[in-house]
């Protein structure tokens, strides 16, 4: 079985009042273990719905979701493993920060595991390293006095301690500098590359769906429009323009080039592809 | 030559905005002193659209706090429309001048209908009601919002929020709007839709000073400043910034896929002009390659 599984997955705010709004509409969707799943889809599409449901933040008001084998609905279900399995890192997670010290605010979860002093060390050392946060130099500082990428890698270490099979991150790149983008987005890559976390990443950037993740799921209006790999789902640049996602930039030049009669692959997703392709046409020694 | 036109535009118009070794410490005299501008000169322009990008802790935020005297220099001076920020008899004639915008759409709006919201400013301004009225409706065509004049502002999207924030602030009728991050928190489409606003704001004649991580919103403004560690590192049109891609890494920046590429290419030998920004500038820069190839005939149809 999947390691998530979300069946006719429906969800209504409010419903029965006359605010009642379906956020989600008949999704189905599975993920394997291991995977790098990238959701997409424009402000609105319920993304951040269907991700709440991961870990029984919220609960489906039609069909089922199972995460693991466990399914929350179920009068006995193991709620808190089911937690544990999952971790979810939200926008902005810094804000989230609270402990004086860079090593308690890891350490809060693993502490209410009720885990000894030894084995939280253990695991605030693996986190933090996880996301390239020296333990050394950067535990008893204020998580305060970090820079913004700095207190991200922090929060997410924080969500990564608790050891989840399952990492799901909503927009883990917003607001940082190009820079910081480009060193989340490369730890989370080592994180799935590396521990064989399955990974879903929620994001709004094409470009970053295109150098990250291996398969993409497009969300609409509630409802799955897209499933598959990413390179075959941005062949369909008219569609998705047409929902208001476009297009990586990359791939908007080759389909450029290729209108324009150059026999360039359609499918580059990455700079390094797109000068593999270009120099394949134009043969340069 | 880039410097050379803009001293151009300085002496033919005073400019709106002058910054004369501007810095700024926080926590001064204290052992948690930091340093956030160290010594920042510059001009901006009447009518100007000015990007100013920098890695997180470049100083882009203070420097922004200063162009309305929201922050004060520890040294220096800075002028708007030449009036010092220093100089408190003129406080609120420069916060007239200069509006600004943040980066989270959720805690700039006051009121709980868009048109109460757009209205606050005027309304301290004293000014008859008639005139608000016209302010408001003015604004709010300004930033494409009137259908919503009567909506609450919690309701709307990201991208509609900090338009209605921008109405807001064009009801003061100021000559300059400066962004700090406006675009960071919202979705393609809202940043879209921010970028068309101060561009259709800028063509009318608003000096728009633009403060992003965006690198492609930097692109489409026709002045670049890069700050690093609290001075400006590089002033000067997109295609010349963008085009010294190694400084550019050690100012945490990171080109756009399309320049990244262009350069790429460049590396490898390829004969495509400098500057590059854009998808269309690229695949013209190629197909024109591919024309000039066949005639020699060293280009391949890519089959194999």
């Amino acid at each position: 079985m999947a390691l998530i599984e979300c069946r006719h997955l429906t969800h209504v705010y409010l419903k029965g009042t006359p605010l009642e709004a379906v956020a989600l509409q008949d999704v189905t969707l599975s993920i394997e273990a291991g995977e790098f799943v990238g959701l997409i889809g424009p402000t609105g599409s319920g993304k951040s719905t269907l991700i709440q449901h991961l870990n029984a933040l919220l609960r489906p008001t039609g069909g089922e979701v199972r995460v693991a084998g466990i399914n929350p609905a179920d009068a006995r279900a193991d709620v808190k493993t089911l937690r544990q399995q999952v971790g979810l890192v939200f926008q902005y997670p810094e804000h989230q920060l609270f402990e004086e010290t860079v090593y308690d605010d890891v350490a809060y979860g693993p502490r209410n595991l009720g885990l000894t002093e030894d084995q939280v060390r253990e695991r605030v050392g693996e986190s933090l390293a996880l996301v390239g946060v020296d333990p050394g130099r950067f535990g008893r500082r204020s998580p305060f006095s970090l820079s913004g990428g700095e207190m991200r890698r922090v929060a997410i270490a924080g969500v990564l301690a608790m050891r989840p099979r399952v990492l799901v991150l909503d927009e883990p790149a917003a607001g940082l500098d190009p820079k910081g983008k480009e060193e989340i987005l490369g730890q989370i890559r080592t994180l799935h590359e590396a521990q064989g976390l399955t990974v879903l990443l929620v994001t709004h950037s094409m470009d970053e769906a295109a150098q990250l993740v291996k398969r993409l799921v497009v969300l609409a209006r509630g409802q799955i429009v897209m499933d598959g790999p990413v390179r075959e789902i941005f062949r369909r640049a008219q569609d998705l323009t047409a929902l208001g996602l476009g297009v990586p930039a990359i791939t908007a030049l080759m389909l450029r080039l290729r209108s324009a009669g150059m026999a360039v692959t359609p499918d580059v997703l990455t700079v390094d592809e797109a000068r593999a392709a270009i120099g394949k046409v134009l043969q340069w020694n | 030559m880039s410097r050379a036109f803009w001293q151009v535009i300085v002496y033919v118009d005073m400019p709106l905005i002058e910054i004369r070794n501007l810095r700024h410490v926080y926590r001064a005299g204290t052992a948690d002193a930091v340093m956030a501008l160290d010594g920042i000169s510059l001009t901006v322009g009447r009518g100007e659209f000015v990007a100013i990008v920098g890695g997180n802790g470049s100083g882009k935020s203070t420097l922004a706090k200063h162009l309305n005297a929201l922050l004060l220099p520890t040294d220096g001076e800075v002028l708007v429309d030449g009036m010092n920020t220093r100089d408190r008899a003129v406080l609120w004639e420069i916060r007239q001048r200069v509006g600004m915008v943040f980066q989270n759409p959720d805690n700039q709006l006051v009121a709980t209908v868009v048109e109460e919201d757009v209205a606050f400013g005027p309304e301290n301004l004293g000014l008859p009601s008639a005139e608000i009225l016209a302010r408001v409706d003015e604004a709010l065509r300004v930033v494409e919002m009137v259908s919503y004049r009567r909506h609450e502002p919690h309701l709307l999207s990201g991208g509609q929020k900090q338009r209605v924030a921008i109405a807001g602030i064009l009801a003061m009728r100021p000559q300059c709007l400066v962004l700090d991050e406006a675009t960071t928190m919202l979705d393609p489409q809202g940043q879209r839709e921010v970028m068309e606003t101060i561009q259709r704001l800028n063509r009318d004649g608003v000096t728009v000073i633009h403060i992003t991580h965006a690198m492609e919103e930097a692109v489409q403004c026709p002045r670049v400043i890069v700050l690093a560690d609290g001075r400006v590192a590089m002033d000067g049109p997109p295609a010349e910034v963008f085009s010294r891609v190694e400084e550019l890494e050690r100012f945490r920046l990171v080109l756009p896929p399309i320049p990244a590429l262009a350069h790429r290419l460049r590396r490898d030998g390829l004969p495509i002009p400098e500057g590059i920004l854009f998808v269309e500038e690229l695949a013209g820069a190629l197909a024109r390659l591919v024309a000039e190839g066949a005639g020699r005939g060293r280009v391949g149809d890519g089959a194999h």
